[in-house]
């Protein structure tokens, strides 16, 4: 849970008496969340989109008396619960949950803009005959609008509390709390008597018994203005409508989609050159001199220890006797690396592997804060309205569409995105399909392939990013409509979504979301891509070649280019002596098992037109797709950081053992084809797990899109050789 | 032969602009639950605002957004005292 640790701490008198539970519920959209961050000072999702907030946010709330534990639930519209989200609230609202004690009160917060709509619930939740106290929300809202609230006669109509409150302005909080205190010591008047159900006696829909009766309620105790159901405004009309909001829409998306891409460009240039500079200093800082064993044991030791220590505290991993022994038993091993092969796995497997996937983070940041700003603005709502019909030909609910958006620039914050779709079964398809949605990781492979194969012509290569484009949508759609057809059979659940009202989004809640949801992505794929960075750098790396052992053809050459880099000075030599380290570095990478996976797996390989060398990539790139460029820039025989044009003609010069290239048009787009959907990316996987909460679903999303991607990699390959390119 | 008190009663998917009230929800599924728990239910007074599928209602005071394939599900009778309200292609649907 995300509590922070501050609020947590208790001091010895508070011990004895454990804080009650209070329960926050109500309505989607009424402020819980707000009123939640009122009460606590925490910081907690808000959004103004119907069902938002799925992680339980809890946080001790210190009052006089006892002090209480305030758990803000998702919304929820009748105990029903029609949704995962709802199903939480409920069961959490009726202690049904193990992990949390059962409530001692509930604070129910309404809407005073839409009383009656809320009561509905409100019966439902008074008939419980839990301590209840009413936060009567958005009074500043309903004042503006002049709703008139009779509190006192509300208050006893209703037979509990009910306390007039904003979360936006801050008004009535004292005396909530105040109320809160009186709740949880059981000094609250007037709940003597048990709640009469209002339906008891009545016959026919229960539904229509409880909306009568809020009907009744609110016209004794609400005095609205003859005017209060206002047209639907201009703007509205306009978003709604079938073709102009699709338009609106995709217009709005474009525009935000540019500004991603163009605001994140500065700062993944800076973290990209913030690693290369921290790797470049590290690697001044080891001692390149061999030292003294019994010094460079507890030191190398010790740091290990205070970084996995770290890494745990990120991921939020207690110390328990197992992991304290995983951290001991890795430390050591570290330690007693060769200083030489210390150095290579900080600073290419640790420093590099977490460099390489935390350059996305400012997409994956840009990304939340725009969706957070369209959500609680209440534009998003729209969106899955005008995109519905479009979306359910596909067997997708409309709601889908801003998940499959979002996964154009990265897959993890359109996997958090489809949280927003009620039906597990509509969700889960989404989820599954999103990473076959181009996203950005993409393109420095689809760039190498466009350069491969057109680099005389940008028009044909940008026809190289548009087809591979279209690939993925097509994948993914068609993707749903099967998996819907088959494992996940079922209907998609139609539209049904409350439009609210536009409202001025804030600043403070999107950037609070930001942080949210950023510190999600770096605790629970940090560590994972932490520990698979270093097992793809082992792999890579053992067992190591000495020079001595390089194959007598590449001793040769080395031997050959360093001897006429003695007889040269300056830029000349240095360039020969790189080329001598290159080879040998291709040497290393081809006797590593790596090097041996990859021709373990030529056979399986062969028929995608794919050489050992191109299986070190895709083995290589596992957990992160873009590595591949880099992995096959040293199999080539190239520096690591070999610009494109230098990269492409040395692939383009590749040749087979029997002297044809290696790079033709048919094994550049079978590689295309591949790098379109097979999976490569771990991060999405952690991910897939946190969201749908077993590892089964992440495990059947790499199963398919990997046999996915070989099949199509397949049938291209030997259909473009059929029909007669080489 | 259609009665005239029959003829008032058609699928809320045939609405188009105008206030009715809801007389039956189909089906006591979960379908129906999500419908009935936001107010459309028997005896209660919606609004279509804008027609169309997904189509826009109002319901005590708040604007929804509702497939068509949901709106079938609901039967509305069109209150006799706005008949006028009532374009004739619907009641041409509402007869077949
Ligand atoms: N004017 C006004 N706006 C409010 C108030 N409380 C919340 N809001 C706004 O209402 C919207 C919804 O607030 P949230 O706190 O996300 O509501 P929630 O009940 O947690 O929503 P879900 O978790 O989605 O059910 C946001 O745009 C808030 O800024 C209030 O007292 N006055
Ligand atoms: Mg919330």
């Amino acid at each position: 849970m995300t509590s922070s640790p501050t609020l947590n701490v208790l001091s010895p008198e508070d011990i004895a008496v454990e804080p009650a539970l209070v329960v926050v519920v109500g309505n989607p959209n009424t402020g819980k969340t707000s009123l939640f961050n009122r009460l606590t000072g925490m910081r907690a999702k808000t959004a103004n989109y119907p069902g938002i907030t799925v992680d339980l946010r809890r946080a001790v709330l210190k009052l006089p008396g006892r002090d209480i534990e305030l758990a803000d639930l998702p919304g929820l519209y009748s105990l029903d619960a029609l949704s995962p989200e709802e199903q939480v609230a409920k069961s959490v609202l009726l202690g049904e949950l193990e992990s949390l004690a059962a409530p001692a009160a509930v604070l129910l917060v309404v809407d005073a803009t839409q009383l009656e709509r809320n009561l509905f619930l409100a019966s439902e939740v008074l008939e419980l005959n839990l301590p209840t106290v009413i936060a009567l929300n958005l009074i500043d809202a309903a004042d503006d609008i002049e709703i008139k609230i009779e509190v006192d006669r509300l208050s006893s109509e209703l037979g509990c509390v009910v306390v007039p409150v904003s979360a936006r302005t801050g008004r009535g909080i004292e005396e909530l709390r105040a109320t809160l205190a009186h709740a949880v010591s059981r000094e609250l008047p007037m709940l003597d008597e048990e709640h009469q159900s209002c339906t008891v006696g009545c016959r026919g829909c229960t539904y229509s018994a409880r909306y009568e009766w809020a009907e009744r309620i609110t016209s004794g105790t609400v005095q609205q203005p003859a005017n209060a159901s206002q047209s639907t405004s201009f703007l509205d009309r306009v978003l709604t409508n079938p073709v102009l909001g699709v338009g609106a829409f995709l217009g709005l998306m474009l525009g935000v989609f540019y500004l991603i891409f163009s605001l994140a460009d500065v700062p993944m240039t800076l973290i990209d050159e913030g690693f290369s500079r921290i790797a470049a200093t590290v690697d001044g800082l080891i001692p390149t001199q061999p030292i003294n064993r019994w010094l460079w044991l507890p030191v190398v030791g010790t740091l290990t220890f205070l970084v996995t220590g770290l890494g745990y505290r990120i991921a939020g991993i207690r110390w328990t006797k197992r992991t304290i022994v995983i951290a001991a038993i890795v430390s050591t091993l570290v330690a007693l690396l060769p200083a030489d092969d210390f150095r290579s796995l900080v600073v290419n497997g640790v420093i590099g592997g977490v460099g390489g996937v935390l350059v996305f983070l400012p997409q994956i940041c840009l990304l939340f804060f725009f969706i957070c700003l369209l959500e609680d603005s209440g534009y998003m709502a729209r969106a899955a309205f005008v995109m519905e019909r479009l979306m359910r030909s596909v067997g997708l609910p409309g709601k889908a569409f801003v998940p499959m958006l979002s996964a154009h620039a990265c897959a993890i914050p359109g996997i958090m995105a489809a949280r927003v779709i009620e039906d597990w079964r509509d969700r889960l398809v989404t989820i599954l399909v999103l990473p076959l949605l181009t996203c950005s990781a993409r393109l420095p492979v689809y760039a190498m392939v466009a350069a491969l194969l057109f680099s005389d012509s940008p028009s044909k290569a940008a026809l190289v990013f548009v087809g591979a484009y279209l690939l993925g949508i097509a994948a993914a759609l068609l993707t749903a409509l099967g998996l819907k057809k088959s494992i996940l059979r079922g209907e998609t659940v139609p539209l049904v979504i409350e439009l609210p009202p536009y409202r001025r989004p804030s600043l403070r809640n999107a950037l609070l979301t930001v942080y949210d949801r950023a510190s999600v992505f770096v605790q629970n794929a940090g560590s994972a891509i932490l520990m698979i960075s270093v097992i793809l750098w082992a792999l890579a790396t053992y067992p190591k070649l000495s020079e001595e052992q390089l194959p007598p053809q590449a001793a040769a050459e080395v031997a050959a280019l360093r001897a006429s880099a003695e007889e040269l000075t300056g830029d000349d030599a240095e360039t020969l002596i790189q080329e001598a380290d290159q080879l040998v570095a291709q040497a290393g990478l081809a006797h590593s098992f790596a090097g041996r996976l990859g021709r373990f797996v030529e056979p399986i390989f062969r028929p995608l037109g794919f050489d050992w060398r191109i299986n070190v990539g895709v083995i290589s790139s596992f957990a992160a797709r873009e590595v591949v460029v880099s992995t096959l820039a040293i199999m080539y025989g190239m520096g690591e950081d070999a610009e494109g044009d230098t990269l492409v003609e040395t692939l383009r010069r590749q040749q087979r053992p029997d002297g044809s290239p290696v790079f033709t048009t048919a094994t550049c787009l079978s590689l295309l084809t591949f790098y379109v959907l097979a999976m490569q990316c771990l991060p999405t996987q952690v991910v897939t797990k946190r969201e749908t909460g077993s590892w089964r679903w992440a495990f059947l999303q790499l199963g398919y899109m990997t046999l996915l991607a070989y099949a199509a990699a397949l049938i291209v390959y030997q259909s473009t050789i059929a029909l007669g390119y080489a | 032969m259609l009665s005239m008190s029959r003829l008032n009663m058609i699928p809320l998917s045939q609405m188009s602009q105008g206030r009715a009230i809801c007389r039956q929800v189909e089906g006591d599924g979960p379908l129906a639950s999500r419908l009935k728990r936001l107010g459309i239910c028997e005896g209660r007074p919606l609004e279509v605002v804008q027609a169309g599928d997904p189509m826009i209602l109002r319901v005590i005071g708040t604007n929804i957004g509702l497939s068509k394939q949901l709106a079938e599900l609901v039967t509305v009778e069109i209150p006799a005292s706005v008949p006028a309200e009532l374009p004739a292609d619907t009641l041409v649907t509402a007869q077949s």
